[in-house]
C-alpha cells in the first residue's frame, strides 16, 4: 500500500498525525482525514488528466505534421523534440505489443526464456470452432540436452513417446506434434460438452479421458420410439473426427436403413454435435 | 463537501480513461500509416542528445523496452514459423469485463502469403477468461490446390483460426520438402 502513495499523500498523512497528537475529537478526525484524502486524490488525478491532455494534443500535432509530410524536428523547440521521440517510441512499442498479441491469438507458443536462457517456457493454446479452450504449459531445460522439467500435459497423452521421437533433434516438430494432439483432444472433449449442452435428447453413454471413444444413445422418431446406439471410434488422435462409426439397434431394419447409412456418414464427416443437430432437424432422431 | 470531491474524482477518472484510449488510437494510426518512415526518423533523431536527465532516462527506458520487444518478436516469429508483416488492431469495445477487437494481419509462412481478418471477443468471468473468434476472413497466396480453397472456406465457416495456422505451417513445410526433393532429383543443367 505504501509504495502506491504519491509524495503529496505522505505529506498529508504526516500532517494528520500531527493533528491527532494535537487532540481532535475522533469523529471530526475521521471526517477530516477522509476529506483530506479525497482532496489529495482529486489533485493528483487532475494533474494526471492535464498531463495526458497535453500529451494527447502533442501527439495529434505530430500526426498532423506526419500526414502533411512536414519535418518532425522543431529546431527552436528542444523540449518538443524529446516529447516527439517519446511519442514515436511509445507508438512503436504499442505496435510491437499488438504483434505479440497477434502471435498469441493465432495460437503461437508464446516462448519465454527463463533462468537466463537455461530454460524456456512454452504454451500450447487449444481451440475448437473458434472457441478458445484450455492452455497447457511446459518448461524445457536446455542446459545439456533438451529435457522437459515441468508440464501440465494430460497424462492420457503419450508425452514420453513424443519426446523420444523428436525432442532432441527437432524441437519444432515436437511442439507441433504436441499442439496437434492437444488441440484434437480439446476438440473431441468440446464436442462431448456440446452434445450434452445442445442435444439433450441424446445420451452420452460412454466417453473417456482421451475422448477416443464416444457412445451415444439416440431415440429414433417413429410410432414407437426405438433406441439406436452410435459408437464413434477415433483411431487418429490428431483428428477431431472419428475413423469408424457403428450403428446398432434392437430393430435391425433401422440400423440397415438408408436413412441411417446417411446418418453414419454424417457422423463420420462432421463434428458429433453438428451431425446430431442435423439428424434431429431432419426428423431422424428425437 | 465529500460528495463534491467524489463526483469530481469519478469524472476525472472517466476523462483519463478516455484520453488514454484516444492516445492509443492516435498512436496506432500514426504507426500503421507511417511506421516505416518513423523508424527512419527515430534512428537519426536518437543520435542526438538533448533534454534533462529525467527525460533522457525515460527515453532510454523506452528504447530498452522497444529493443526487448523486438527481440521477443523475433523469437516468436522463429518458433511459430509465422512472420507477421502487418498488424492492425481496432478495439471496438472495452469495458471491465468485455473486450471486442478486430484484427487484420498480413504475413507469410515460408513462401505462402496470407491475409487474415478476424474479430475476437473476450469476456472475463469470475474465474476464467472466455475468448472466441466471431468473424474470420482468410486469403492465401501461393497455393494452387483446389482442396486448399475448400479447406480455407471451411475454416472461415467454423472460425477455426488456430487450425488454419497449424495447417498452413504443416502444408508449407510439406511444400518445402517437396521442392527440396524435386531439386534433388533434377539433373544438373536442367
Amino acid at each position: 500500500m505504501d509504495s502506491q502513495m504519491e509524495p503529496m499523500e505522505h505529506g498529508v498523512l504526516n500532517h494528520l498525525m500531527a493533528l491527532e497528537r494535537g487532540g481532535m475529537r475522533p469523529q471530526d478526525q475521521h471526517q477530516f482525514e477522509r476529506l483530506e484524502m479525497l482532496k489529495v486524490k482529486a489533485l493528483t488525478l487532475r494533474a494526471k488528466r492535464d498531463q495526458l491532455k497535453h500529451q494527447t494534443d502533442a501527439i495529434k500535432i505530430l500526426k498532423d505534421k506526419i500526414s502533411k509530410d512536414l519535418p518532425l524536428q522543431d529546431d527552436d523547440n528542444a523540449g518538443g523534440l524529446i516529447e516527439m521521440q517519446q511519442s514515436l517510441l511509445t507508438a512503436w512499442k504499442m505496435q510491437l505489443k499488438d504483434l505479440q498479441r497477434a502471435h498469441h491469438l493465432i495460437g503461437g507458443y508464446d516462448l519465454v526464456e527463463c533462468k537466463e536462457g537455461k530454460s524456456v517456457c512454452v504454451a500450447f493454446h487449444t481451440a475448437f470452432e473458434g472457441v478458445y479452450l484450455d492452455t497447457y504449459n511446459m518448461e524445457l531445460d536446455l542446459t545439456r540436452t533438451v529435457q522437459i522439467s515441468r508440464h501440465n500435459i494430460p497424462p492420457s497423452l503419450p508425452l514420453e513417446s513424443f519426446a523420444k521421437q523428436n525432442l532432441q533433434k527437432d524441437l519444432k516438430a515436437f511442439l507441433r506434434t504436441l499442439s496437434q494432439n492437444l488441440n484434437a483432444l480439446a476438440g473431441r472433449r468440446q464436442q462431448v460438452s456440446l452434445v450434452k449442452e445442445l442435444v439433450g435428447s441424446v445420451e452420452v453413454m460412454e466417453s473417456n479421458q482421451l475422448c477416443n471413444i464416444l457412445v451415444l444413445m439416440c431415440t429414433e422418431q417413429g410410432e414407437t420410439p426405438k433406441a439406436v446406439l452410435c459408437t464413434l471410434e477415433y483411431g487418429d488422435l490428431t483428428q477431431c473426427l472419428p475413423t469408424r462409426v457403428s450403428i446398432e439397434s434392437e430393430d435391425k431394419t433401422i440400423s440397415e436403413s438408408p436413412q441411417w447409412k446417411k446418418n453414419q456418414s454424417l457422423l463420420l464427416e462432421s463434428p458429433a454435435h453438428t451431425a446430431l443437430l442435423t439428424m434431429r432437424r431432419m426428423g431422424s432422431i428425437a | 463537501m465529500e460528495q463534491k470531491y467524489e463526483e469530481e474524482i469519478q469524472m476525472l477518472q472517466q476523462e483519463i480513461e478516455m484520453l488514454e484510449a484516444e492516445q492509443e488510437e492516435t498512436l496506432r494510426t500514426i504507426f500503421i500509416k507511417h511506421g516505416d518512415r518513423l523508424q527512419e526518423e527515430l534512428k537519426s533523431v536518437c543520435e542526438e542528445r538533448g533534454g534533462g536527465g529525467a527525460h533522457k532516462r525515460a527515453l532510454s527506458k523506452l528504447h530498452t523496452e522497444v529493443r526487448e520487444l523486438e527481440k521477443d518478436l523475433r523469437r516468436q516469429t522463429e518458433i511459430n514459423g509465422i512472420a507477421l508483416n502487418e498488424c492492425f488492431v481496432k478495439t471496438l469495445h472495452k469495458s471491465e469485463r468485455k473486450l471486442v477487437q478486430q484484427l487484420r494481419l498480413a504475413g507469410h509462412c515460408s513462401v505462402l502469403l496470407f491475409q487474415v481478418e478476424f474479430a475476437v471477443t473476450e469476456i472475463q468471468e469470475d474465474d476464467a477468461l472466455l475468448r472466441r473468434v466471431t468473424e474470420l476472413n482468410i486469403v492465401v497466396d501461393g497455393v494452387e490446390f483446389k482442396d486448399f480453397s475448400a479447406f480455407v472456406s471451411r475454416m472461415e465457416d467454423t472460425k477455426d483460426l488456430l487450425l488454419f495456422f497449424r495447417t498452413l505451417r504443416t502444408f508449407s513445410e510439406r511444400c518445402e520438402e517437396r521442392r527440396q526433393t524435386f531439386q534433388h532429383f533434377q539433373a544438373p543443367g536442367d
